[in-house]
């Protein structure tokens, strides 16, 4: 302590710098610390999760990548096609077919389009 | 010359998707970045953290790299701008603290964190080191960085120009004040606690 004391009056220094001195030189041997173990893997985990929420869930992917959605696309295409060459047809009836189609009619009773017309007629 | 040439290698292998060189990449620069980023945020748990997002952004950013600094220098880069982004949070929120308290039903109230020992001081030095940290804590953002940088990493003031993006000069400035400012606040301490 005496020691310290003669030490610290030779530099010239008061109580204060001297705490100060060996405050400041505290962090001077500081070791290295490491991390917990296998960060490697946590970082990988932690990566593929953020990829899957970025790219959208698996069965989605698989989904858009295979020959399924091929298929249901042409299949929407198929009976979207169907449905515009339809009403076209029902709107070129031959002149020929409007008796038919008439007949068709009446005897269906297609022409009431509700119960209520029915009744007043 | 060496360095370098393995540097480029490493992130070749990385711009191709190898797993191996991310895997060597982690190992290489764990230590550096965990220990950058606990002597900023003075929290093991969020250092980790910290340290799992620097080495994400590099494997999703690592095309970006033009090679203009070293690939150390890069990664220090965005280890000290992630831990200040998340400093600058916990100070917003410890700034709200009070304001918000009175909104929340609960009456929870925002626990301070106990002085913080970083666990590479050794045994004898602790409760300086505690003191250290805790004017460290008071210091500027730039100050802080500096001086953690070069206190905690033993980085040379070249270096630390490289991370900080500024010059060699602004580093010794920085460093100046830094080291200024620590024993004024460390002086006032000392009469305070006769």
């Amino acid at each position: 302590m005496n020691l310290d004391k003669e030490n610290r009056d030779a530099r010239g220094e008061s109580d204060a710098d001297s705490f100060v001195r060996e405050v400041m030189n505290s962090l001077d041997d500081i070791e290295m610390s490491s991390p917990a173990p296998f960060l490697y893997t946590r970082v990988k985990n932690r990566l593929e999760s953020k990829f899957e929420i970025a790219v959208g869930p698996s069965w989605l992917t698989a989904f858009f990548q295979s020959q399924w959605a091929i298929a249901s696309i042409a299949l929407l295409l198929a009976i979207n096609l169907g449905v515009v060459l339809y009403s076209y047809d029902l709107e070129d009836i031959p002149v020929g077919q409007t008796a038919k189609m008439e007949v068709l009619i009446d005897e269906y009773q297609l022409e009431y389009t509700s119960l209520y017309s029915y009744i007043e007629e | 010359m060496q360095a370098l040439l393995e540097d480029q290698a490493l992130i070749d292998d990385l711009i191709e998707g190898s797993e191996e060189a991310f895997r060597t990449l982690v190992e290489l620069f764990q230590h550096r970045v965990y220990n950058t980023s606990m002597g900023l945020l003075r929290s093991e748990s969020e250092a980790e953290d910290i340290t799992q997002e620097v080495f994400i952004e590099v494997f999703q950013s690592i095309d970006k790299f033009k090679g203009e600094a070293k690939l150390s220098t890069w990664i220090y880069r965005i280890t000290v701008t992630k831990s200040l982004e998340l400093m600058r949070y916990k100070k917003r929120k410890k700034r709200f603290a009070p304001i918000l308290s009175l909104f929340n039903s609960d009456g929870e109230q925002m626990v301070e964190p106990p002085d913080f020992v970083h666990p590479g001081v050794k045994l004898e030095q602790k409760e300086n080191a505690a003191m250290l940290f805790g004017a460290i804590d008071r210091l500027p953002e730039s100050q802080q960085t500096a001086f953690t940088l070069h206190k905690i990493q033993g980085l040379s003031y070249q270096e630390i120009s490289g991370i900080m993006d500024t010059t060699l000069s602004s580093v010794e400035s920085l460093m100046h004040r830094a080291k200024s400012n620590l024993k004024k606040h460390l002086t006032k301490f000392y009469y305070e606690s006769r």
